[in-house]
């Protein structure tokens, strides 16, 4: 993928966002409450969020 | 999802209030709704749709008051229609009620539009409605069974034809299964290209104001992009054209294989058939031929016998022709007359030379007609070998056409008896031009496949290509620093969420496969064997000399193909699908479903509803059958130990039915 990629991300954050992301989506496959331009924009937030937060 | 009990009131021919309680228990999950064709058991899989969904594949769909009371009904007073299903789901207990009010105005009943309660049982017990704000309740029955999964549990047996080919089957497995939480996460994570997704948008809002050959890489790869996903549709729809036709192929190569006898006889028939028609050609042909000839030669043809006839006779005849030909007696008399004969002899009375002459005068006519019968028999003679020629060639076009019709008859006899063994065979000659057109087609398709390949792979390079030349121009710009950061969160999940998926989704396929194969060898009494492809489509193959050849179904045999396929799904999704994201587990497990079924056993002989009966329970959760009593007498020793709940529909009239517990 892209050059971006290098190895200084969170393992922890990483992990976070992706049961989040996951859990979202198990949600709105349950409930079909969102479309999909509203579930891009759930997993950005829960991407910038998590990147924002210090633990 | 576990049923607990049904209720209806004034549903359908469902008169006043109708109750059913399933079994749910472990040992005894099976419950056994009796009745024939019409008594009710398709309104009572309808209800389940109705309760639900508001939907009901019925006659007068319109019309779900029953029919004895829309009559009776005096005018401007109103009854309700009600179905109500109590379930468990995810170990709360629900209550789902659909009530319809019908009026009664002008002698004319109608319906208002249906309401939807669900309400849910609280841990202490108490019943707790779930207020319906908007989609909530909708959001709720979807949590719970979503409609586009419906078919699969509340079975029409009858009405649907081929789960395991449905278009949408894909999207459904993956929901059953767990994958579409995986999928549908890719699809919105998506990449840099699709501007509508989260990397896209990442991407686009990355600062590239002033650097206008980032933006036009940027485009050259959105482009590229672009272009990737239509090859990328354009190949699925090539592939799938492919499998039709390479399945067709077989099937076709099968069917020539097998009738190869009736082939040759076929080919042969049109061998015959033309030649008879050539052979007729030419027939007519010689037919005019002979009579044009026998027209002109017709006075010699006829002449010709009694011409034989004469010279035949004159040949027996003795016929003194001592006469010099064409003499007569009045040439001699002449040239006694001129007293010199033509040798300059003098005829003078007593010479030696008129006496010769005047004996002549006995040898000639009219004294003698040996003369002139040999002449007319020269004449005759002439006649006769014109006339034998002539007579040769008719006779010689007579027998060509007598052999020509010889020849024909023997080959209509040939063709009769061909007729006779193809009688009721299938053209072959059909499926051999049909084999040579799909033979074609695979040839343009699988070129165009290979176009559509090599520009991907062009389209690819351009992509990575540009690729760098942006990182690397965007890379130098600081102000982009933390979106550069999310970006590498979302592309590092994406690149997880893909190897997951493919590593889940291949082990699902193939644990589906392997679930289906071994359900549909307990149900299938014969020896085939079921493959699922990369969309979950189901073939049947048979083993024929070595090989495994995509085989035909009968009726019979998709049923028990659609069960063995719905009982994999089935058994699948009580298995648990976990994922790890470091030490944290996600749980992408769907929830155990029950069967509920119309009619399961038409169209199946009686060992396969005795192997279905026995199967089906003890790989669904709960069982709901609605079953005939014909069929029921091959199914109850197999399942009776697993009935934990049975019934039975009376039919009283057209519009009313009555269930019985037994």
């Amino acid at each position: 993928m892209s050059e971006f990629r290098q190895s200084d991300l969170s393992e922890k954050k990483l992990n976070q966002m992706k049961v989040d992301i996951l859990k979202a989506e198990q949600d709105n496959l349950k409930t079909r409450e969102k479309p999909n331009d509203e579930m891009v924009d759930a997993i950005r937030k829960i991407i910038v969020e998590e990147v924002r937060k210090t633990y | 999802m576990l049923l607990k009990t049904l209720r209806m009131v004034n549903f359908r021919q469902y008169k006043g209030e109708t109750k059913v309680t399933f079994a749910c228990g472990k040992e005894r999950n099976v419950t056994i709704i009796l009745g024939d064709n019409t008594f009710g058991k398709t309104t009572l899989l309808q209800a389940f749709n109705w309760c639900f969904y508001k939907v009901a594949s019925l006659p007068n769909p319109e019309m779900m008051l029953n029919l004895d009371l829309a009559a009776s009904m005096p005018d401007g007073t109103s009854t309700d229609v009600e179905v109500e299903i109590t379930l468990i789901h995810s170990g709360t207990e629900y209550i789902l009620t659909r009530t319809q009010e019908y009026i009664k105005r002008n002698g004319s009943v109608t319906g208002l539009q249906p309401s939807m309660k669900v309400s849910y049982r609280e841990k202490d017990g108490q019943i707790e409605p779930i207020k319906d704000t908007g989609e909530r309740i909708k959001n709720v029955i979807n949590n719970i069974l979503p409609q586009d999964l419906s078919t699969y549990f509340f079975f029409d047996t009858e009405r649907v034809g081929a789960v395991s080919n449905r278009k949408d089957l894909a999207d459904s497995v993956k929901g059953l299964l767990g994958l579409s939480v995986l999928d549908n996460a890719i699809k919105h994570l998506g990449t840099r290209q699709n501007k509508k997704s989260v990397i896209g948008q990442f991407y686009g809002s990355l600062d590239t104001e002033g650097d206008s050959k980032a933006k036009e890489a940027l485009e050259r790869i959105q482009d590229a992009q672009s272009r990737r996903e239509v090859i990328s549709t354009q190949l699925d729809q090539v592939d799938s054209e492919i499998k039709h036709y390479e399945n067709r192929k077989e099937q076709l190569e099968v069917i020539l294989r097998d009738n190869q006898t009736t082939a040759a006889l076929q080919k042969k028939k049109d061998d015959l058939e033309r030649r008879i028609a050539q052979e007729l050609k030419a027939q007519g042909t010689m037919s005019k031929s002979y009579l044009d000839d026998f027209n002109t030669g017709s006075m010699h043809f006829y002449a010709q016998p009694l011409i034989t006839q004469a010279l035949n006779f004159l040949r027996e005849v003795k016929i003194d022709d001592k006469g010099i030909k064409d003499l007569t007696k009045i040439t001699l008399e002449d040239i006694i007359k001129r007293g010199t004969c033509v040798c300059g002899s003098d005829l003078c009375e007593g010479s030696e030379a008129l006496e010769n002459i005047r004996a002549e005068i006995k040898y000639v006519p009219p004294e003698s007609i040996g003369n002139a019968v040999r002449n007319y028999k020269d004449r005759l003679t002439t006649f006769s070998k014109n006339a034998d020629k002539i007579f040769g060639g008719i006779k010689t076009r007579y027998e060509e056409i007598f052999r020509s019709r010889v020849r024909i008859q023997e080959w209509n006899d040939e063709l009769e008896e061909i007729s006779e063994k193809i009688q009721g065979k299938d053209n072959m000659a059909k499926y051999e031009h049909e084999l040579l057109d799909v033979k074609g087609r695979l040839r343009d398709l699988n070129t165009k496949r290979d176009k559509l390949i090599r520009e991907d792979e062009a389209k690819k390079n351009d992509i990575e290509r540009f690729q760098k030349l942006y990182d690397g121009l965007i890379a130098v710009s600081g102000k982009n620093k933390t979106t550069m950061t999310y970006i590498r969160y979302a592309e590092e999940i994406y690149d997880w969420l893909t190897e997951t998926y493919k590593e889940k989704e291949a082990f699902i396929r193939g644990e589906l496969e392997e679930q289906v194969n071994m359900i549909f060898e307990r149900m299938y009494h014969g020896r085939r064997r079921v493959s699922i492809d990369s969309k979950y489509q189901v073939t049947l193959l048979a083993t024929i000399a070595d090989q495994e050849i995509a085989s035909g179904e009968s009726e019979g045999l998709n049923r028990v193909k659609n069960f063995a396929f719905i009982a994999g799904l089935v058994a699948l999704a009580k298995n648990r699908i976990v994922s790890h994201a470091g030490e944290e587990e996600i749980d992408l497990s769907s929830e155990p479903y029950p069967l509920v079924m119309d009619a399961p056993f038409s169209n199946a002989d009686e060992t396969h509803t005795s192997n279905i009966s026995k199967v089906l329970p003890e790989i669904a959760e709960q069982v709901v059958m609605f079953v005939m009593k014909k069929d029921w007498r091959y199914a109850e020793p197999v399942i009776n130990d697993r009935v934990g709940a049975m019934y039975s529909l009376n039919k009283l009239s057209e519009q009313h039915s009555v269930l019985k517990g037994d």
